[in-house]
């Protein structure tokens, strides 16, 4: 059965318009005009209780948007949404307390004080005891390296070290459903590692369900087997990320270190030339070609090192919005 | 109803109650962690009350040179009581409450199984606790340096100024 349950969902909220000026001032004042804006529309999809999925798309595409409406922060235009059997907006006590939201770069923890007391008024939210608190924080502070940390006020904090803390009093009464939206922006790679490698054991030991929304591409590769791709409001895409990367990259990147006297024109003849300097050079090879191009540059050509890989991630999903929906 | 079966719901009445004043205590003693921590900013919010007792010197030498229906002392005694109720009475909710909303930190609060209010009246009521020693010693001061001020006010008296302040607190909230 599934745990997240979304169906013909939509969002149109208003927007109000001011021109510039006095005039515009006054007017918007007193008669204010909107234009509406359909952030989210007719979205359907479902996820099955311990999956970890990729909500991802540009900019303004209403990734937020339906993470507000699946958390109960806002109510939808159209469409249902079913938690954990609940309904989000109504906001039912039980339901808050199976769910957590944590957003990038939007801070919880009370800034002046360390984060310890921050995570004391968490525990005592959610009723847990003295014991289970001390045991909860000591396991979480473990899994993500911060256990020294908590005694520091949070503005003293590193961005990684703030954001480690935030997640760890999201995630004190260990929700069954976690919505994190940009968890690892801003931060450096070593923190990013950090924030995923967490992610997944979290998921591994209590079962969670995850929807996480990431604009770095690593977040997806490292905790999501599926994706889903919204664009302009719609949803485009619903399935596995290797299933995508199949599907809009065709082709394989094929790096080899040369013999100096090959020319770019003998080059050609083996795929599209993407980079050719000094004795390195980079060619973009369709799949089904690969294995007999691979063959013929090695029996053809005086190769010192030839790697192949695919293309990243990146490149793959900025074709597909670029595209605007699936072919 | 049997007495067996009242046993339990009495008690997960009682442990309910028993987290609930937990949660309290919690909230008073980390907001009040939070109002202390810059010491020299909740010195200037008491020093910032003080207008009450620069209008009692000015209404105090009137009442010296004019006639009204106060003795000097007890003008003395009313603006020293006014410099007391604002200090009970300071509510900022609506603006902490605006900040929130604009930056985007209420979102994590309406998440929470608490509403959010609480947060915002014990932060009010901790803050109250920081700011009364100071106050404390400021009345203290007047008096060492004024003693014919001093006046113990009756039972009554402190029941109904009491009652008033909370009430004034309320409506401000």
């Amino acid at each position: 059965m599934s745990l997240i349950r979304v169906d013909h969902l939509s969002k149109r909220y208003p927007v109000a318009i001011k021109q510039p000026g006095l005039k515009g001032t006054l007017q918007h004042f007193f008669r204010r005009t909107y234009r509406y804006i359909e952030a989210v529309q007719d979205v359907s999809f479902e996820i099955q209780p311990g999956e970890i999925v990729g909500f991802l798309g540009p900019n303004g595409a209403g990734k937020t948007t339906t993470l507000k409406m699946l958390t109960g922060l806002i109510h939808p235009s159209e469409g249902q949404v079913q938690v954990a059997g609940y309904t989000p907006f109504e906001r039912q006590t039980d339901f808050l307390r199976q769910i957590t939201l944590v957003m990038g770069q939007k801070q919880q923890l009370l800034w002046d004080l360390p984060a310890m007391d921050s995570l004391r008024i968490n525990a005592a939210i959610y009723g847990l005891s003295e014991k289970e608190f001390h045991y909860r924080v000591a396991e979480l502070a473990e899994m993500l390296f911060l256990a020294d940390k908590l005694s520091q006020p949070v503005r003293k904090l590193s961005l990684g070290e703030r954001m480690k803390a935030e997640m760890l009093a999201a995630l004190l009464h260990r929700p069954q459903v976690l919505f994190l939206d940009e968890p690892t922006l801003g931060l450096d790679v070593n923190a990013q590692v950090a924030v995923r490698g967490f992610l997944q054991e979290y998921n591994q030991r209590y079962g969670a369900t995850v929807l996480l929304t990431s604009h770095y591409m690593a977040d997806i590769t490292a905790l999501c087997q599926r994706v889903l791709l919204i664009y302009q409001g719609q949803m485009i895409y619903d399935g596995s990320l290797d299933k995508l990367l199949l599907q809009f990259a065709p082709y394989r990147e094929v790096k080899v270190e040369l013999d100096c006297q090959v020319s770019s024109n003998d080059l050609a003849s083996y795929g599209e030339l993407k980079m050719f300097e000094g004795c390195v050079a980079s060619l973009i090879v369709r799949r089904e070609a690969l294995t007999p191009t691979v063959t013929r540059m090695l029996a053809e050509l005086d190769i010192k090192d030839l790697t192949v890989s695919d293309p990243p991630v990146e490149e793959v999903i900025g074709r597909v919005f670029q595209a605007g929906a699936i072919a | 109803m049997s007495s067996d079966q009242k046993q339990p719901s009495r008690q997960s009445h009682r442990s309910r109650l028993a987290k609930r004043l937990h949660l309290i205590k919690v909230l008073i003693s980390v907001y009040y962690a939070y109002m202390v921590e810059y010491r020299a900013e909740l010195l200037f919010w008491v020093l910032s009350g003080t207008f009450p007792l620069i209008l009692m010197g000015v209404w105090a030498e009137a009442a010296r040179s004019g006639q009204f229906g106060l003795e000097p002392v007890e003008f003395v005694r009313y603006f020293l009581a006014v410099f007391l109720v604002r200090q009970f009475t300071v509510v900022w909710v609506v603006w902490e409450f605006e900040r929130e909303v604009v930056e985007g930190r209420l979102s994590p609060n309406l998440l929470q199984p608490i509403d959010p209010v609480w947060r915002h009246f014990f932060s009010h009521v901790a803050e109250r606790f920081a700011r009364l020693p100071l106050a404390a010693v400021l009345i203290g001061l007047f008096f060492l340096l004024y003693p014919e001020a001093i006046w113990l006010p009756s039972f009554r008296t402190i029941a109904a100024g009491s009652l008033a302040i909370v009430l004034s607190f309320a409506c401000g909230f």
